[in-house]
């Protein structure tokens, strides 16, 4: 095991409070699902600042930016963390109308099955549970906790998973706003701290010797936001993801838990530069590991998804380090309750109510809903002993969300006349789209080992062109955008009936 | 450029770490002030 006995009582102790909460909320009663879901839209200000920037900072990203960090310096912040930060901005500026619509609807899916329709519905419902299983947020867990406490990647994935599914499957919204708000605590205080003692106890010039020694030559690209490496070709690949922000579901369910509209864009904009500090600090704190295993102070070993881990057993004092064990693990659990949650609604009240039971009552929708948030626990499970390559995951679910979901969602938010038929339609070719995609790049193309991606050669009138997995959001959100407005002009020229707003 | 100095990052996280360690007080604050705890 890393670090020492009191450390060791730390994380303990954390794990214990979290059952702890499971309990308290074991001998609730929720009178309505919305009480459930949405914590009876209860949430103030500094509740949705704590919950929202510990459910979108989980340990894929604490992993992925020190990741980036220790290979590419902060290059690595500016190739995503930074594009994120801004959609985040621009998520607070649309939050406000996003509220005063949500009115009847406890979910986007739920909005658009409303607005559009069936085929809307199920679309998005599939992009949207792609998208929070938390198969890559499960599986950094894993990794973490057996290297940390030695114990198999399996047991620690179970142990992780049977946690966060207790308390949310007893408490609901209330019990993941109420630990996603400590573990919010855990995590900024974890990372403030490594943040300073770290980088202040090599100081610069042993980190540039580190990091010459490390990458055995000049290694000033680790300071400059390009890296010498991104091209705006690159820097636009790598963070076309990033716009998955503005129709994020776990971000939308705290949206529509919000108090009131005024709310939501204090809370966003907040949320966005603390994120933005997060980012910083766990990619700079990447850069420190290479810089300490330059130095010969880590093992030349160490792997780069580790490395976060590596420094802070190295640099932090006794009982601070497992605090910081402690906000690892919170930044996994607040992600991993938040996504089985949305994933729990998503199955019962998007998908099982409006197509199986219409008049289901308020306590067995709740019923309907732990089942489901155990179903999506268990699939979690089994998919992460499956799943290789973690960053292909990601890219996959990602460009799922924000092709099925994105134009529908935002038309219906902001045009004043809508078509259910563009709705459906758009929402169809986002999936079919995305899907044939993959399936194309990925059966008939080739593995690119230097970029970690998959690649196709075609040729389009004499040019070649190379096509990567990850530009399916380039070609098919265009395509989407034109379905969509092609059918509204239509529709409206042929006078079709307009959807009514609810 | 100055972006491109290793300087410049150490005072952004500084500056990121001094944030990320004062934030939670505030909050703490306005939870105490508002209420708003969520267990009742």
């Amino acid at each position: 095991m890393q670090g020492t006995v009191l450390d060791f009582i730390i994380v303990i102790l954390y794990v214990l409070g979290m059952i702890g909460i499971a309990i308290y909320f074991a001998r609730k009663k929720f009178s309505t699902y919305e009480d459930y879901y949405l914590a009876g839209r209860t949430l103030t200000t500094p509740v949705m600042v704590g919950t929202l920037v510990s459910s979108y900072f989980g340990v894929d990203s604490l992993v992925g930016n020190s990741e980036m960090g220790f290979s590419m310096g902060i290059s690595g912040f500016f190739s995503y963390c930074f594009v994120a930060f801004l959609f985040m901005i621009l998520l607070a500026f649309f939050g406000k109308k996003i509220r005063d619509k949500s009115g009847p609807y406890k979910s986007p899916v739920d909005l658009l099955g409303v607005t559009y329709g069936p085929l809307s519905r199920i679309s998005s419902a599939i992009g949207s549970l792609c998208y929070v299983i938390p198969v890559v947020n499960i599986m950094g867990m894993g990794f973490m906790i057996s290297f940390v406490v030695g114990i198999p990647f399996w047991q620690g994935v179970v142990l992780s998973a049977v946690i966060a599914t207790l308390y949310t499957f007893f408490g609901g919204m209330k019990a993941v706003a109420f630990t996603d708000v400590i573990q919010f605590f855990i995590i900024a205080i974890g990372l403030g701290l490594i943040g300073l003692i770290g980088w202040s106890k090599l100081g610069n010039d042993k980190i540039l010797e580190g990091l010459r020694a490390f990458v055995g030559d000049d290694p000033s690209f680790y300071f400059q936001p390009s890296g010498g490496w991104m091209t705006t070709g690159l820097f636009f690949t790598y963070s076309i993801t990033a716009i998955s922000v503005l129709c994020e579901p776990t971000l939308f369910q705290r949206i529509f838990a919000a108090n009131k509209e005024s709310t939501v864009k204090k809370a966003i904009l907040i949320s966005a530069f603390i994120y933005f500090a997060f980012a910083v600090i766990s990619v700079l704190i990447g850069s420190l590991a290479a810089a300490e295993v330059g130095l010969g102070n880590l093992p030349t070993d160490t792997v780069s998804s580790q490395s976060l881990v590596a420094v802070a057993s190295k640099v932090l004092p006794v009982g601070i380090f497992g605090l910081f064990l402690a906000a690892f693990l919170a930044g996994g659990m607040s992600t991993m309750d938040s996504m089985l949650l949305v994933a729990g609604n998503n199955i019962a009240d998007d998908l099982y109510r409006p197509f199986f039971n219409k008049n289901i009552s308020q306590e067995k929708l709740i019923k309907v809903t732990r089942i489901s948030i155990v179903a999506a626990s268990i699939i979690s499970i089994v998919l992460s002993f499956y799943f290789g390559r973690v960053m292909g995951a990601w890219v996959f679910v990602s460009s799922m969300l924000v092709n099925t979901t994105i134009v529908p969602l935002y038309t219906a938010f902001y045009l004043k006349k809508k078509y259910r038929l563009a709705g459906e339609l758009s929402s169809l070719v986002g999936l079919a789209g995305t899907l044939i995609y993959y399936f194309v790049v990925g059966n008939a193309g080739y593995y690119d080992e230097a970029w970690g991606t998959f690649k196709l050669d075609i040729t389009i009138f004499g040019k070649e062109v190379i096509l990567w997995q990850e530009y399916n959001i380039f070609i098919i959100l265009p395509l989407v955008i034109i379905i969509y407005f092609l059918v509204h002009i239509i529709s409206s020229l042929a006078k079709v009936k307009e959807v009514k707003e609810a | 450029m100055f972006l491109n100095n290793i300087v410049f990052w150490e005072v952004v996280l500084y500056i990121c770490s001094v944030v990320s360690l004062i934030v939670p007080i505030f909050l703490l604050y306005f939870y105490i002030r508002e209420k708003s705890f969520l267990l009742k």
